[in-house]
């Protein structure tokens, strides 16, 4: 095929995006070296999220440079693959924290993940569209977008590393399936190339709720 | 919405009845997209100093910039009109602004909010923070959207000029507003 010939039109579908970005990976990589710790580094972390994805309807796993894309896919209930997405996040955070314990701390991952829902196209190991944009917006959010946030959180009280983050989306979706977790709000904004005020969520288990309690499937 | 501040259930004492305007300058995605970053940094630059100043001038008590907006926050509702009448003349008084096919959009509403100090300088909080933003998204160039709440606060001769009334939604609410144009619709509309 000439680079003249038009793309068939990719498939359209709904599907959760994560991605899940490195924190001061590039620090690291330049203080201990990319051959010594970076790259051992990324490669933990892309096998520790293959084994949640695992069974969770991961379908797309692309490098970012310094984290991932990821979508989750669940054919009878799209909604659910946000569910399936968020434990994902979780369960991945509770390995991570396992390997940071067992390791020299220069070798330690810490992790921003963001999860929103959304139509995207779907190509070759990767996702197009808006929503995968809003994905990448939602993970760039940190203390600093506070002061410009209406109804924000205290900047302090919002977490360096290790957290959770979801659109609206996401959040209506989880106060209506699942228990496991509590939505908070840490404030409107307004993303890049996007209109309107967006109000953006942290993720948090709930002490109380039972451990594998299952999620309404409807 | 909840907002989430724990401090907010322990601070009546903080609560006041302000008014709540907002203000979004429109056009400047296509600015960016034509004109490129810098360009558009030097309009902000321009359109936060002089909307800073023009604050002060009238007894604003926050001024929170946020992208390409600002909320404010005044203990006399009487002076939202004369602010949004003086932020929309600078499309034609300031050289930065003028020419670039940019607008105004403004919101008002009157509200008990939560006023605190923060980390990063006083702020006001509470679920009407969020209403007044929306419903900044309802307004067309030129024109301000005024809740129900803030229209009965406003002076009779203010009111007078408000042309239109109706129910929007706002997060699944209906909110009766007010319409009120700055400029004619010909002007708005460009």
């Amino acid at each position: 095929m000439s680079s003249a010939d038009p793309l068939p039109m990719p498939e359209v579908v709904t599907e959760a995006i994560a991605v899940i970005d490195l924190v001061e990976s590039t620090l690291t990589a330049n203080l201990f070296g990319w051959y010594a710790v970076g790259r051992q580094s990324l490669r933990d972390l892309r096998r520790l999220i293959s084994e949640v994805g695992d069974g969770r309807g991961l379908r797309c796993l692309k490098s970012t440079g310094d984290g991932y894309l990821l979508a989750f896919h669940d054919p009878k209930s799209a909604e659910m693959s946000a569910v399936r997405a968020i434990e994902a996040m979780f369960e991945l955070l509770y390995h991570v924290s396992r390997r940071n314990n067992e390791l020299p701390e220069e070798r330690a991952l810490n992790l921003r993940c963001a999860v929103h829902l959304g139509e995207v196209d779907v190509v070759a190991n990767d996702r197009e569209g808006p929503h995968v944009s809003l994905a990448f917006r939602l993970q760039d959010i940190s203390r600093a977008s506070l002061p410009n946030a209406l109804n924000p959180i205290a900047p302090e009280q919002f977490p360096l590393r290790d957290y959770v983050l979801c659109s609206e989306e996401v959040a209506g979706i989880l106060t209506r399936r699942d228990k496991r977790w509590k939505t908070l709000s840490i404030g409107l904004l307004k993303l890049k190339g996007f209109p309107g005020w967006r109000e953006i969520f942290q993720v948090v288990p709930r002490p109380d709720a039972a451990k594998g309690e299952a999620p309404q499937a409807a | 919405m909840t907002v989430r501040q724990p401090e907010a259930t322990e601070s009546a004492g903080l609560r006041r009845r302000l008014a709540l305007f907002f203000c979004d300058l429109a056009g400047t995605w296509r600015l960016l997209a034509e004109d490129g970053d810098l360009a558009t940094a030097s309009v902000l630059r321009a359109f936060f100093e002089h909307a800073e100043r023009l604050g002060k001038a009238h007894h604003c008590e926050v001024i929170k910039f946020s992208g390409d907006g600002f909320l404010a926050a005044l203990e006399e509702i009487t002076e939202a009109l004369p602010l949004a009448r003086a932020i929309q003349a600078l499309l034609t008084e300031v050289p930065a602004l003028a020419g670039r096919s940019l607008g105004f959009r403004f919101s008002l509403h009157s509200a008990d909010v939560l006023c605190l100090d923060t980390t990063y300088g006083k702020d006001v909080f509470g679920d009407d923070v969020a209403v007044v933003a929306y419903l900044n998204d309802l307004a067309r160039r030129g024109q301000i959207v005024i809740t129900q709440a803030a229209f009965e606060r406003l002076p009779v001769d203010q009111q007078v000029l408000a042309t239109r009334h109706e129910i929007v939604q706002v997060k699944g609410e209906d909110v009766p507003i007010h319409r009120l144009r700055l400029v004619p619709p010909q002007e708005s509309e460009a």
